[in-house]
């Protein structure tokens, strides 16, 4: 496969920062899933290497190198781009997508949209399986024209109906695995999010009407080094007509009356979650156990309105979250999935 | 010593290369060397010594109990008469100081490449007498020569024949070897002697000369600042070639000689600036004077063939000839090599210059010392490649540095809003719109390389110095490395000096050694500082506020737009 360089070169001015802490910090906070490493440094300037963190650091998971190698062939690094896009249904009209990295389902997206060329006040729905609400804000701010983005590092500009451009800024580590989904909601402001969190999970926040408003005003672009990114968050507000729920109640879609385009868009770890480097590395559920939670999911969908009005399926495998020892299972439960959207297309 | 054996040779037949030794034959009576040998093969006490390289039985001879039968050539007389004749053939004053050994090499044995370079108080030359019965070239045991730390780089080969001596001097580059032993016994004597002059490397290099701005003050009253030279002036040149003999380490009296190598007209600038010799030798010593007065009058061709041919003799342009002591002969190629290395990265494209220069060096590479080796080996390797390569050699050191930039993936380097490359491009255009000199744009064109490409490492200042040429290359050296508080600290103490001939020089302790800057190097280090900062779009950092950082600055240090 070819190599996609995921890792930036950098080149910082010293007199711009206190010290190379706050260097560090604050590319860090840009760079998404990245670690800043310092190559080289003269009296003048530093040359920081953006390193994957997943290949800076020993992965938690320990089969995961093994597993990539011999599910997809690749390393650790390569397998910072690996996604698998195909159209599904009779007429090709779904978008499907399967990535390592949950950060490509904005790609898939944003071929829905550049296909579709919806207006600004067009309302869809954003079914998530997630243990975590990937709602953190990107390293990008919004520019006037609808759907597009400047990063904050230099003068691109990442627009949502150009996958090109968005796959760019993933791969710069601009949009990264928790921060994917503001640009599209950010985009499409009514659009109805709804986060669907594993069992026993306790919902921080029900139903939100309204909501979830992004802090994303327009900045300077050339102030990148002060600004602090790290505490950014979406913000409550009026703006827009969004309806935000989080469950961990799967007869929950039985209740959606949506009948307008659907993404559904599902990390693997929610089913599992062990080794989330957030949490202690828990143990690891029986396949039987996992098994049974996805088909629970499939039945659930299959009760609800959701299936027959997906436009956009994504999946991501989540490594170091979701057991590379558990793939196999995953890319089954992908297949079934597939099947059943296709059933109804 | 007894006349009928004789170990050592005449100077004559001291060979130079890959470093000054000689082989001599049936050196000693073939009595004498029986009996020493039966002495070694029945009652001598061997004792094993095995370190990482080698594995050999030795004997120490330096005690006086030694047999009868060896108090021939073991004793002390003996040892005098071999110390001066080695002083003789190797053009040293030689200490009253010997040491002697022998090893015996079984099969399997073998010693590996080493140089048992001199240091502090090493030994500084080497005499070996080999002893063996029937050997063949099937025993093995051959002692090799080598051009350099590579077992490939074999430059001769001495088969280990009875009753033969070698004779060398031990340096950085004195790389021997011997084969193993397939068979047989391989004994050798082994002395060891103390040149009385060996200099250790000493810490008077690198410091500022004395009555520099004198000196730059007189050329530039010859007319070296207004006269052309290579793409800048001859002041240029002259300024750059002290500098080089600085880096390589060599003594002032040599860059001294540098820096006026040219004062009385050459042979490719007959034109002399000046013919006043006693006003000369006032401002550079007697020493150096008489290299230039040498360098000046000769005819090249006749440099060469006397540094070949070891005739000590130079024929000058007003057709007399002129003797030269070796050491003035060696000191006249380094100066000459830094001459080369100064001009040369500016005629990249001239094939037949490169190529006789560069057959030029591999005569006389082991004259210069090891610094000089590994840049002129490094420049020589870089152009000889490009032009083997047929790669288009860029005209302009800009074009050159470019390409280099692009190809390193300068475009692909995330720096400030935009890609390193564009940066770069707008640090040198906005110098050019200053009105900087070309060596001050092509270096704010390069300036981030030692931070992002490689490390200022002698290598890596070599290749960039044959892309930027010397000026830019140390401009861009001197960024990377002199701190910002440094940089304030030298404008502080420089800037009471306002105008272009009133140079004067700090001395600043950098990582790694003390370097001289001038006033003017100063200056345009703050030029591109600033231009550096001025790249940079939608700065963050107010002008004033960042200009604060050079603490007071003569506003006629600064370019006319930020000055006003």
């Amino acid at each position: 496969m070819a190599t996609i360089d995921c890792e930036e070169c950098l080149v910082l001015e010293k007199f711009a920062f206190a010290d190379m802490d706050a260097a560090i910090s604050k590319m860090a906070a840009i760079y998404q899933d990245r670690v800043p490493v310092l190559r080289r440094e003269s009296a003048r300037q530093w040359c920081f290497d953006m390193k994957l963190s997943r290949a800076f650091r020993p992965p938690r998971d320990k089969f995961l190198e093994e597993n990539l190698r011999r599910n997809f062939d690749v390393d650790l690094v390569q397998s910072c781009a690996l996604q698998f896009s195909e159209r599904l249904g009779t007429n090709k009209k779904i978008f499907y997508g399967l990535a390592l990295d949950h950060c490509y389902a904005l790609t898939q997206w944003s071929r829905w949209y550049a296909e579709h060329s919806p207006d600004r006040e067009q309302s869809i729905l954003l079914v998530h399986f997630d243990a975590h609400d990937d709602l953190g804000s990107p390293s990008i701010v919004p520019i006037a024209e609808l759907g597009q983005f400047r990063s904050l590092i230099d003068l691109s500009v990442m627009s949502i109906s150009d996958v090109r451009s968005v796959n760019h800024f993933i791969h710069r580590g601009f949009i990264g695995i928790g921060s994917f989904i503001l640009p599209l909601l950010h985009t499409l402001p009514n659009t109805q999010f709804i986060h669907v969190i594993p069992q026993g999970n306790e919902a921080t926040w029900v139903r939100r009407q309204k909501e979830m408003v992004l802090d994303m005003e327009e900045r300077a672009y050339g102030d990148y080094m002060a600004m602090s990114l790290t505490t950014r968050r979406p913000m409550h507000g009026e703006k827009g007509n969004r309806h935000s729920v989080q469950t961990n109640d799967l007869s929950f879609l039985q209740t959606i009356d949506h009948y307008g385009s659907v993404f559904l868009d599902i990390d693997l770890d929610y089913f599992c979650n062990v080794y989330d480097s957030n949490q202690p590395i828990g143990i690891e559920p029986s396949p039987k156990v996992i098994k049974q939670r996805m088909d629970d999911v499939i039945a659930a969908l299959h009760d609800s309105s959701i299936l027959k009005n997906v436009e956009v399926l994504t999946l991501a495998l989540s490594p170091d979250f979701f057991p590379s020892s558990l793939w196999s299972l995953a890319l089954d439960f992908a297949e079934n999935l597939k099947k059943a959207v296709s059933e109804h297309h | 010593m007894n006349s009928s054996w004789k170990v050592v040779p005449d100077a004559a037949n001291v060979c130079k290369e890959p470093f000054p030794h000689f082989v001599m034959a049936n050196v000693l009576s073939d009595t004498l060397a029986d009996s020493i040998l039966h002495w070694f093969e029945t009652d001598a006490v061997w004792h094993l010594h095995t370190s990482s390289f080698f594995s050999q039985y030795e004997l120490d001879l330096s005690y006086d109990d030694l047999p009868v039968q060896c108090h021939e050539f073991f004793n002390r007389d003996i040892y005098g008469v071999l110390i001066q004749q080695m002083g003789r053939a190797f053009g040293r004053d030689m200490m009253d100081r010997v040491s002697v050994t022998a090893h015996r090499l079984l099969p399997g044995q073998m010693i590996g490449i080493h140089t048992d370079e001199p240091s502090g108080d090493c030994e500084t030359h080497r005499l070996i007498i080999q002893l063996n019965r029937g050997w063949t070239e099937a025993n093995g045991g051959h002692l090799v020569f080598f051009s350099e730390n590579d077992a490939e780089a074999i430059h001769s080969v001495v088969s280990p024949v009875h009753n033969t001596s070698i004779g060398f001097e031990l340096s950085d580059r004195s790389y021997h070897a011997v084969e193993r032993i397939f068979s047989g016994v391989r004994f050798t004597i082994i002395f060891s002697f103390w040149a009385a002059r060996y200099e250790p490397k000493i810490d008077l290099a690198h410091l500022p000369l004395p009555n520099y701005r004198n000196l730059i003050e007189y050329l530039a009253t010859q007319g070296a600042e207004d006269t052309l030279h290579s793409r800048g002036t001859l002041l240029d040149h002259l300024q750059g070639v002290e500098r080089i003999l600085d880096r390589w380490g060599y003594p002032m009296y040599l860059r001294m000689a540098g820096l006026f190598h040219s004062i009385y007209g050459t042979e490719g600038f007959p034109k002399p600036r000046t013919s006043d010799r006693e006003n000369v030798k006032n401002l550079i010593g007697e020493r150096a004077e008489k290299l230039v007065d040498h360098y000046c009058s000769m005819i090249r061709r006749s440099f060469v063939e006397a540094t070949i041919s070891d005739h000590k003799i130079l024929l000058c342009r007003d057709g007399s000839d002129r003797p030269v002591t070796e050491k003035e002969l060696h000191d006249l190629v380094v100066i000459d090599l830094a001459n080369i290395a100064e001009l040369l990265p500016r005629l990249a494209d001239k094939a037949d210059i490169i190529a006789d220069d560069c057959f030029w060096y591999r005569q006389v590479r082991y004259i210069v010392n090891r610094d000089a080796r590994i840049e002129l080996d490094t420049l020589f390797g870089c152009l000889l490649s490009n032009l083997e390569n047929e790669q288009a050699l860029p005209n302009e050191a800009e074009q050159a540095i470019l390409a280099f930039l692009e190809n390193a993936g300068a475009s692909n380097v995330v720096h400030g809003e935009s890609n390193l490359l564009s940066n770069l491009l707008r640090v040198r255009d906005q110098l050019i719109a200053w009105g900087s000199p070309v060596e001050i744009a092509m270096a704010g064109l390069a300036h981030s390389i030692y931070c992002w490409i490689g490390d200022p490492t002698p290598a890596n200042r070599s290749i960039l110095r044959i892309v930027l040429g010397e000026t830019a290359e140390r401009l861009v050296y001197l960024y990377s490395t002199l701190e910002p508080m440094q940089l304030r600290a030298a404008i502080s103490c420089l800037s009471d000096v306002d105008s272009r001939h009133d140079e004067k020089t700090v001395e600043v302790r950098l990582k790694e050694e003390s370097l001289s800057i001038s006033t003017n190097e100063i200056k345009m280090l703050i030029w591109i500082e600033l231009a550096c900062y001025m790249s940079l779009q939608n700065t963050y950092l107010d002008f004033e506020k960042y200009l604060e950082h050079f603490g007071p600055v003569p506003l006629s240090w600064l370019p006319l737009e930020t000055g006003e």
